[in-house]
């Protein structure tokens, strides 16, 4: 689901469970995520504007759910909130370098 | 005039190689070359007895020395002979404090022992090593008298330069039974009776020392027969085997650091052979530009060469696998795994590295005075020492944050791993998403940066000496290419297939057993330099020769003297008019050149400062090899045992072939004018 302003949601709860989405259409649990979809999740993340369900015990049914779930939403979220300092360091990255022999 | 050495060792010390005095072969010294007062300075000793014993032994004033060790450099400290016995016990003090050749003794100790230095005469090393440094010289500038220089370059250089101490070039020569070849490194000095305070006095001049008797700054004294040589461009002409390549040739080995262009050595003779040491040649001359150009791609392959991109995967991997089977693991829930400290995370660290810069780049702006105005038009100073501050107080709150989060992430950690020891349940394995991101970028970006390394292009032009030389960069054709940049053995068959996807490149790279790591930056791009001609095209062979001799004339600004011999051998008129002529006169207002010629486009038309003619006369049925020299407008040319040529005829016979053949030869092209 693309909300307006082009801000996607990729973590959700729903019916007691945690899902994901790497296009904001297609959601997935939560416990089948595997690390080609974490990694789209992380570049979603540091690309563009995402929006995750916040992560509430009670909300959560599932046991294995609310693990998982906890886990990743506390990393993305640690992840979003450095977003400007990766993307300041990113455009700082080898700028000599980039700029000598792009000529 | 006087000549005088006042440096000159008798005894073998700890700092010499061993050699054993020979008090015949100072007097042979003394009298081939004719100097008027020597000094006896021996690495930091002086023996009286040896002193006396010399003193008595030669017809010239001898005065005592010593060479000491000082701080990082050697003074040379020469005594009145009336205060030898005060002298003597000097100099046993400092021999006492002397006991290794690394030893040395500060200023303050040379005061100290030596008391009243205004009563010696002080010369250091100036412009000779091991030289004295400036501090040094600072804190004895009331006492030095002059200062030694190793070669009549830096002499020259000294008299010019206003700033500069007066110069003095002596022998430095070990007195043993070898000492057979005389130097000529002597010092005249405008002197009349040779005392101790007339000598102080001239040293302390600059217009009372010279290296030539009669020609003072023009001219220096090459051999102890009296030969001299300019200081500036010196011509030496000649029949076939008249001696004048013997006469560079003893040039040569009387002095040190000279450049000496043989004969030939520059032609080329197998051009395939010739054309590949050239290149690498002029790659070696480069390496200095090749290593600028590739200085920044360097900083980026240090820091790519450690990302491990597969093992980033697979913590990404380990964490989910681990996270979801401890979610999955219900049954093996215990006290330990549910609580809540189980399965916390670690703090993301920050570096601030970022702040620091930004604080950094307002300070540079707040304190730079070349931009002053520039920066005030736009921002105010107080609008940038607010932001500093407020800057700063940011820095403060995240430096805390981040202390208090790595105490934090400590704490968790000790706990985890004390639950961990005693659960069954799986242990979530940590992952810095922030961190593998990062690298991801790196990656590409220096997949983007190796491609724009190696795209074919000029990377640098230059114009020398009518010559053109360019360097370009383009893929490496293939793994062998890549071995010879290696200058090694090494195989690089394997690593040349991934050379398209530069990352992975790099890592075949890193597999190579023996290839230094700081050297990977080297195999992405192929640096090439070649030298094109004034028409922009490839040099020839021919041409790689004119190059390489302008090069080497070029180069000889680094040397003591620069000797050519016949360079009119290998190449062609106009090149010598118009390029080899041009450098050596320039080269020769700042070091003695000598040059063998016979021809007349280099002998007359570079307008020589010194002329030399090599004869071989046979005199009684005997062969005799005599010099005769002089400057290019005196009427006759001087040999050192007195007897003359006339000038005219020796430039007629040497570069004309003859005062007859150069009639005709101006008939002839009278003629073709016509």
């Amino acid at each position: 689901m693309v909300r307006e302003g082009g801000c996607m949601k990729i973590l959700e709860i729903k019916d007691s469970k945690g899902f994901f989405s790497s296009d904001g259409k297609k959601w997935i649990p939560i416990d089948e995520i595997d690390k080609e979809n974490l990694m789209n999740l992380v570049n979603l993340v540091l690309e563009s504007s995402v929006e995750m369900d916040e992560y509430n015990e009670g909300s959560i049914g599932h046991q294995a759910h609310q693990i998982i779930y906890k886990s990743i939403h506390g990393k993305l979220m640690t992840l979003q909130g450095n977003k400007d300092k990766f993307r300041d360091e990113s455009d700082r990255l080898y700028l000599e370098s980039i700029e000598k022999y792009q000529q | 005039m006087k000549k005088i050495d006042f440096h000159i060792h008798t005894i073998s010390t700890i700092s010499d190689s061993s050699f054993s005095f020979n008090l015949d072969q100072l007097k042979e010294y003394i009298q081939n070359t004719g100097v008027d007062a020597i000094a006896i300075t021996n690495h930091n000793v002086f023996d009286v007895d040896q002193f006396r014993q010399i003193s008595a032994s030669v017809s010239i004033p001898v005065f005592p020395g010593i060479e000491v060790n000082i701080e990082n450099g050697h003074l040379l400290l020469i005594a009145e002979k009336n205060e030898l016995p005060d002298f003597d016990s000097q100099c046993a003090e400092l021999k006492s404090r002397i006991s290794n050749p690394e030893d040395l003794i500060t200023t303050n100790e040379l005061k100290e022992i030596f008391r009243d230095l205004s009563k010696y005469i002080l010369i250091p090393h100036y412009d000779k090593k091991p030289r004295i440094d400036e501090r040094v010289l600072a804190e004895l500038a009331a006492y030095i008298t002059a200062g030694e220089v190793d070669s009549p370059k830096k002499f020259i250089y000294c008299i010019k330069n206003e700033e500069s101490l007066v110069p003095l070039y002596f022998s430095d020569s070990r007195i043993d039974s070898k000492f057979t070849e005389f130097p000529a490194r002597q010092t005249y000095i405008n002197c009349g009776k040779i005392t101790f305070a007339a000598i102080r006095n001239c040293l302390r001049d600059k217009n009372k020392v010279s290296l030539s008797l009669r020609d003072g700054h023009l001219t220096f004294q090459i051999f102890d027969d009296g030969q001299e040589l300019s200081k500036g461009l010196n011509v030496i002409v000649g029949e076939r085997s008249s001696g004048k390549s013997f006469t560079l040739d003893r040039i040569y080995k009387s002095f040190s650091n000279v450049k000496y262009i043989r004969q030939f050595s520059l032609v080329e003779r197998d051009e395939g052979q010739d054309e590949a040491n050239f290149n690498k040649l002029l790659s070696q001359n480069h390496s200095l530009l090749t290593q600028e150009y590739l200085k920044e791609f360097q900083k980026v392959v240090n820091d790519v060469a450690y990302i491990d991109i597969e093992e980033n995967e697979e913590s990404v991997s380990n964490y989910l696998k681990s996270l979801i089977r401890h979610a999955k693991e219900f049954e093996k829930r215990d006290a330990f795994s549910k609580a809540k400290l189980f399965r916390e995370e670690e703090f993301q660290l920050s570096d601030l590295k970022g702040l620091k810069e930004l604080i950094a780049s307002v300070q540079h702006l707040i304190e730079n005075i070349e931009h002053r105005n520039i920066i005030n038009k736009h921002v105010s100073c107080e609008g940038l020492k607010a932001l500093i501050v407020e800057l700063m107080k940011e820095y403060q709150k995240k430096e805390e944050e981040r202390l208090k989060k790595c105490w934090l992430s400590d704490l968790i950690l000790e706990i985890k791993k004390k639950l961990q020891m005693r659960t069954a349940a799986t242990i979530i394995e940590d992952v810095n998403l922030y961190q593998i991101a990062m690298n991801l970028e790196k990656v590409k970006k220096f997949n983007n940066t190796a491609e724009m390394v190696r795209k074919d292009r000029e990377i640098m032009h230059k114009d020398i000496q009518g010559f053109k030389v360019v360097a370009r960069t383009s893929e490496f054709s293939g793994a062998g290419e890549l071995k010879s940049e290696s200058k090694s053995k090494i195989s690089f068959r394997l690593a040349y297939q991934a050379y398209r996807e530069p990352y992975k490149y790099l890592q075949e790279l890193k597999s190579i057993e023996n290839l230094p790591e700081a050297d990977y930056y080297h195999y992405f791009a192929k640096i090439q330099y070649q030298i094109l001609n004034k028409d922009g095209y490839e040099v020839s062979g021919g041409e790689r020769s004119e190059f390489n001799l302008l090069q080497e004339i070029s180069d000889a600004q680094r040397y003591e003297m620069l000797l050519i011999d016949e360079p009119e051998s290998s190449f062609d008129n106009l090149f010598l008019k118009n390029g080899v002529n041009v450098i050596i006169k320039e080269i020769s207002k700042n070091v003695p050149v000598v040059l063998v010629t016979h021809s007349n486009t280099v002998g007359v038309s570079i307008k020589p400062d010194y002329l030399m003619c090599a004869k071989k006369e046979v005199v009684d049925g005997e062969i005799e090899y005599r010099i005769y020299s002089g400057f290019p407008a005196d009427q006759a040319l001087m040999s050192t045992d007195g007897k003359k040529l006339r000038n005219i005829d020796v430039t007629m016979d040497c570069f004309e072939a003859g005062k007859q053949a150069y009639g005709e030869r101006g008939r002839v092209y009278e003629d073709l004018g016509n």
